[in-house]
This record gives structure tokens, C-alpha cells and sequence, in this order.
């Protein structure tokens, strides 16, 4: 069986954690950096959300494997050369099995399990092309994600981040081309409703809040007369 | 040492002097009698993965529960045993564990209620990643996938996944099929099986599923060698074709099925001899072709059968005409040609062509004169051809081809056929006629399809 899967229902202090982390990534031929592994290292990367928060009995946090898996892979990807900040975005959204992919130790003399593990990171990958797809352009989402040779847990985490981040210089770009503020897309809250299966209308969600009887009654109007127009029904028919 | 015997046997004992020959070749790799040999059987490290998708609720699930149970029973502590569900997500429900405490597997699989869509790809994956946790050269590994749908969640193209199969295999982890129904995929599952080097198997309905697990369950238990490769090495100029459907390695070795005790792994080859090749040779005899087996055995080491050498004296027209083929290359040739024309009728049938469907099966009853087997199987078929029942033909038919081109056969197999021989003969040697019904279903069946006409 795997050494990790032996501390599966392992939990521990801050202290315990750090030094079962250096002692599996020293026992496994990982980076050995049990000098650095410490409690006041863990509450630094608790901060950066690379490490979930720990659960509190009285003053002392008790950690449990997930945050001892979240240790492990982010010192093996500190070893590989990835910033903390980057550590930190991936992790946000990490599963327990993603970050297990990440430690490559894991198949270390097993084949079988390499090859398992090498083709469950190229789903990963996909996947994450397709969601990241899927949420920046919603229209391409159907596109087939473009295929790659499979790397190793780390290199691939390296180049799905680069990806984003190329993606969100061009999203910066495309704002700036279109007069929106660079640093982050326009996002507003909003209620959609259906006045008929086939007619919907959209509004601020905040406005809706504060929208008077006779502010609701022009709208009615201007729908109305929006729905007879014949300009808006020969616009939809062209 | 595993005593495999190896030969080879020609159509006819000779070829044709002063021609250009033309020459079928059974190669066959003979096991032992299971008699003759107590041998404590593998390890096993299965992983069993059920889909537990809404189409499944009842009685498809009920039957899948009472095979997972079945193969619970039939293991041991010395066995390891994973269990992995899937609908639109994946759970392992239980991880590679020795099968110490029966009953705790039983509970996990009783406890499996149905769900949304099909993540066939993830949940095999999920699955093959268990097993692989637990894979070495002595344990048999493999991925039991059971489903009766079509994968319409996540990768869902037939060759990436199959190939993902082959990957897997060729690391020691080998998956198996079990469609259920007439909704799956036949292709993905049998392309699956085929480059997972497992069994592919479906049952017609859930009455019928327990026949092919309890078929690979037994030919587990009896299996005396695996990974078997002939190798084959022609004499210069002699060009040969394999005429199974048999993977072929880089190195043009052919993958044979894993052998059991009192079977018979067999390949036909087809020899294209050019007229000078027989008369450059002086010697009375003409060396065509030699044979090599490689296996591994229970142990997982590398052992080899062989060489075996097919030398044949030419002879002139009238000599050579006086000799009486032989029976059992014969009958070969005929099943791997009605595998051939099932798939043909397949194909049409699926592009909706019954007037091609049609004439393959007057083809097909053409070759079936000599073979009682084949007769009552093709009966089988037409069946469906007759009431254009386009799902149920597509999957008995390619079920039926790649079980003809790739079966086990029994060791002295006779050209008859009958209920009462083929049912004294261990369940994965049986000669079925209809591979989505229970073996003893066949029996019951009153001509007719049941189902949507």
C-alpha cells in the first residue's frame, strides 16, 4: 500500500505536522527540509491558503491528512521552483486527489500506478482547460481542449498555471480594448425573471430591491411596447 | 516449468511443387489437464467497478450486486479486492484491501444506490488506479467494468480510451467488460476489453450477467499460464498473416489469450508461399515457418515453449490433391470467416443496409454447413435480422465475432455440438450460441426474440 494512505486517519498538532511532513518527504527522497518545516511555516501558509485552516479544540489546532497531503505536495512544488502566491491559487481549488498527483513519490517503483496516475493528470488537465475555457469564454466551451504529452505532477501544475496566466494577460488586454477597467472584469448581481417560459427579463439584483410601483409600471410599458414593435420583430427575423 | 505443449498443423501435410502455395496453419498452445497439476492458484488483486448510473436502478443493479457478491464469496484472504461506483462522479468505495471479512464487502455493496450520468472513462480510470496500487508479477490484476449505458461524461472517444486500456495492461493491469442490456456501447466496451487484454462480455438482461462472471471467475481459478506471445519467424520469402484478431506487439509477437488448464490458445496463420521459395530448397522437406511461445507462469516469471519447426514435402498436383485436409484447420477457418462476415453484417446493420446484412447471412450459412455450432448460432441471429432489431444484432453479433476469433478452445474439441457436451466442459471453454444469454437460456429459447419487434 501507498506510505501516505498509512496516515490517512492521522491528526496532530501544528508540531506533529511539521515534522511527519519532513520526515515523508525525506523518507520518500523528496526534498529533506526539515529545517524549514515548522509551526510558525505552517501558519504562513495557512495564511496564504495553501494550508486549510485547522480545526480548534480550546487554543490548540489540530490538523488532520488533508492539511498533511496540502504540506507535502506544497514543499515538493516549492523544491520545483513555484512561487507561494501560485501555490496558494492552485491549492484553493484542489481536491485531496488532485493534490496526491502532485507527489510523485507516491509511484515511486510502481509502474502500474505511474501510469495511472499520469493518465488521471492528463484528465485533470483537460479538465482544468475546459473549466477555464468554459468560465473566460462561455461560447468556446464545447471546443475540444487541445491535446499534450503527458509530464510529471509538478511540470504540469507549471504549465497549467502558465496558462492561466497568459489567459489573464489577454483578459486584461481584451478589457482595456473595450474601455472596461483592466484589472478585473464588470461583475454585477443579477436576478433573472421568467415572465413566461420563453420570455425572460433580467434585472440588477440591487435595483430590484429598491424598484418603485411606478418605476415596475413604466418597465411594464416599455416592454409592452418593446414586444409589438415591428423594428425589434424585423430585427429578430433578419 | 509449465509443460505447454506447442504445435503446429498444417491444412494440408504438404504443398503444391512448381506453384505458388497458398497455406493455412494452426498454431495451437496446449495445456495441461487440470488433473495433472495441483497448483495453488495466483493471488488475485480485482477491482470491481459498477456503474450506478439512474438507468441502472432495479433489477440491473440488484444483478450487479449479486455477481460483485458471487465474486466476494469466491475469494480469499490471500486476495485483494477494490470497489469503485460511478455515475456523473467517482467513489472508491472501497480501496485495495485483503478480503479478510467477507461480510464488510458484502455490506459496502448492498449499500450502492443509483445516481445520475455515465463517467465511464473516470470511473474505469479510478478503478485501474486502485488496482495498480496493489499490481506485481504475481498477483492477477484486473478491472471488472460493469455498465450499461453509453460514457457521456468526460473523455468518451473509443480509441483514447481503449488505448488508455493498453497502457494500463501493459503495465500488468488488465480490465475486463460486462455490458448490460442493448443501450450500451458495444464498441468502447469490446475496444476496452480488446487493448485491456481482459474478456469482453454483455448479458442480454440482467438475468443473463452472472454467466460471463462466473466464465472469467473460473477461467481466473484455472489459469495455468499468461501474457502468451507466439513468435513467429518464417523462412525467407515465406510471407505470413494472422487471421484472428490477435493484437500484435511492436515486434510482430501475437498476443495470445491466457491459457487455462485443459485449453487450448490457438491462431490461424495463413502462409503465402512464392514458387521459388520451394525451389530453392534441395532437401526433400521445405522449411516454411518457426514457432516460439513465450508465458509467464503462476510464479510470473518468463518461461518458452518451443521452437517448433513446420518443414513439408512438395508434391505433385495429383499427390498433393489425394491428401485430405485436415478437420480441425478446417473448422478453424470457418469460424474465424464467420467472425468475419458477422462483422461485415454489423456494420451494414448499422447503417441501417439490411440488403447487405441479408446477403452476409447467406454467406454466413453458406460456411455454417459443416459446423453444428456455427448452424445454431447463426440461427440465433437471424432472429434479429429478421425483425431488424438494429441494437440487439450490432451487439450479438460483435460479441459473437470477437468470441469466435479470440476464444479458448477445449483441448480435443470435436466438431459436434450438443448441450449435454458443452455443458460438461469448464463454463469459459463452452461453445455458447447466443453470447448476451446464459449458457442454459439457449435451451429454453423458443425461436423467437423476446423484447422490441
Amino acid at each position: 500500500m501507498l506510505k501516505l494512505d498509512t496516515y490517512k486517519d492521522w491528526q496532530g498538532n501544528g508540531d506533529e505536522l511539521a515534522r511527519l511532513a519532513g520526515e515523508i518527504l525525506s523518507a520518500e527522497g523528496l526534498p529533506d527540509d526539515r529545517d524549514t518545516l515548522n509551526i510558525r511555516l505552517i501558519r504562513d501558509y495557512t495564511q496564504r491558503g495553501i494550508i486549510g485552516r485547522p480545526e480548534r479544540h480550546g487554543k490548540e489546532a489540530s490538523y488532520d491528512f488533508r492539511h498533511l497531503i496540502q504540506l507535502v505536495a506544497a514543499r515538493v512544488l516549492v523544491a520545483d521552483g513555484w512561487p507561494l502566491g501560485k501555490i496558494g491559487e492552485h491549492f484553493s481549488y484542489a481536491s485531496e486527489d488532485d493534490l496526491r498527483l502532485l507527489i510523485p513519490s507516491e509511484e515511486k517503483g510502481n509502474k502500474a500506478l505511474a501510469a495511472a496516475r499520469r493518465l488521471l493528470r492528463e484528465k485533470a488537465s483537460e479538465s482544468t482547460h475546459e473549466q477555464q475555457s468554459m468560465e473566460l469564454f462561455p461560447q468556446k466551451s464545447k471546443a475540444k481542449p487541445h491535446r499534450r504529452e503527458a509530464t510529471t505532477g509538478p511540470t504540469r501544475f507549471r504549465e497549467r498555471a502558465a496558462h492561466q496566466t497568459r489567459m489573464q494577460l489577454e483578459l486584461r488586454t481584451a478589457l482595456q480594448n473595450l474601455g472596461l477597467p483592466a484589472e478585473a472584469p464588470a461583475v454585477e448581481q443579477l436576478t433573472l425573471i421568467a415572465i413566461a417560459p420563453w420570455c425572460q427579463v433580467l434585472v440588477e439584483t440591487d435595483r430590484l430591491a429598491r424598484i418603485t410601483v411606478d418605476e415596475a409600471e413604466e418597465i411594464g410599458r416599455a416592454i409592452t411596447a418593446s414586444l409589438l414593435s415591428p423594428s425589434v420583430r424585423k430585427g429578430m427575423r433578419k | 516449468m509449465t509443460n505447454i505443449d506447442l504445435i503446429l498443423q498444417p491444412r494440408r501435410d504438404a504443398i503444391l511443387a512448381a506453384h505458388d502455395n497458398s497455406l493455412d496453419v494452426l498454431v495451437c498452445a496446449q495445456a495441461p489437464d487440470a488433473s495433472e497439476h495441483a497448483v495453488a492458484r495466483q493471488p488475485f488483486n480485482l477491482v470491481l467497478v459498477i456503474d450506478r448510473s439512474g438507468s441502472m436502478s432495479g433489477q440491473p443493479l440488484d444483478e450487479a450486486k449479486r455477481c460483485a457478491s458471487m465474486i466476494i464469496d469466491g475469494l480469499g484472504p490471500t486476495d485483494r479486492l477494490s470497489i469503485v461506483t460511478f455515475d456523473d462522479e467517482v467513489d472508491v468505495l472501497v480501496a485495495p484491501r485483503l478480503v479478510t471479512d467477507r461480510s464488510a464487502f458484502h455490506r459496502v455493496v448492498q449499500g450502492i444506490q443509483c445516481g445520475g450520468t455515465t463517467a465511464l472513462h473516470e470511473g474505469w480510470l479510478r478503478g485501474a488506479e486502485q488496482a495498480a496500487m496493489c499490481a506485481n508479477d504475481t498477483t492477477l490484476t484486473r478491472v471488472l467494468l460493469l455498465s450499461d449505458g453509453q460514457a457521456n461524461v468526460g473523455l468518451t472517444n473509443i480509441e483514447t480510451i481503449a488505448q488508455q486500456c493498453g497502457v494500463m495492461a501493459s503495465e500488468g493491469v488488465r480490465t475486463s467488460t460486462y455490458g448490460l442490456g442493448h443501450d450500451f456501447n458495444e464498441e468502447l466496451m469490446a475496444a476496452m476489453a480488446r487493448k485491456g487484454r481482459g474478456n469482453a462480455y454483455y448479458g442480454s438482461t440482467a438475468d443473463d450477467l452472472m454467466d460471463p462472471f462466473r466464465q472469467e471467475f473460473d477461467l481466473l481459478f484455472s489459469l495455468c499460464a499468461r501474457d502468451l506471445r507466439a513468435v513467429l519467424a518464417p523462412a525467407e520469402g515465406v510471407r505470413v498473416e494472422v487471421l484472428n484478431r490477435y493484437e500484435v506487439d511492436h515486434d510482430g509477437e501475437i498476443r495470445l489469450p491466457d491459457l487455462a488448464f485443459g485449453g487450448e490458445a490457438w491462431a490461424l496463420l495463413r502462409l503465402t508461399v512464392p514458387r521459388s521459395v520451394i525451389e530453392r530448397t534441395d532437401t526433400e522437406l521445405v522449411h516454411l515457418l518457426t514457432v516460439n511461445l513465450r508465458h509467464r507462469n503462476l510464479e510470473g516469471k518468463e518461461e518458452m515453449a518451443g521452437p517448433v519447426h513446420l518443414r513439408l514435402p512438395r508434391l505433385p498436383a495429383q499427390a498433393f490433391e489425394a491428401i485430405v485436409p485436415d478437420e480441425l484447420v478446417g473448422q478453424r477457418s470457418a469460424e474465424l470467416e464467420a467472425a468475419r462476415l458477422q462483422e461485415t453484417a454489423r456494420l451494414a446493420a448499422r447503417r441501417g443496409d439490411w440488403n447487405e446484412v441479408e446477403a452476409s447471412m447467406e454467406q454466413l450459412r453458406s460456411i455454417a454447413k459443416s459446423s453444428p455450432w456455427l448452424s445454431a448460432t447463426i440461427r440465433g441471429l437471424e432472429q434479429y435480422v429478421r425483425y431488424r432489431q438494429t441494437e440487439r444484432f450490432s451487439k450479438e453479433a460483435l460479441y459473437s465475432a470477437h468470441m469466435m476469433s479470440t476464444r479458448l478452445a477445449a483441448k480435443g474439441e470435436s466438431s459436434n455440438w450438443g448441450y449435454d457436451q458443452e455443458g460438461s466442459k469448464a463454463s469459459f471453454l463452452r461453445r455458447k450460441l447466443e453470447q448476451g444469454k446464459r449458457f442454459d437460456r439457449d435451451r429454453d429459447a423458443d425461436g423467437r426474440p423476446d423484447g422490441d419487434v
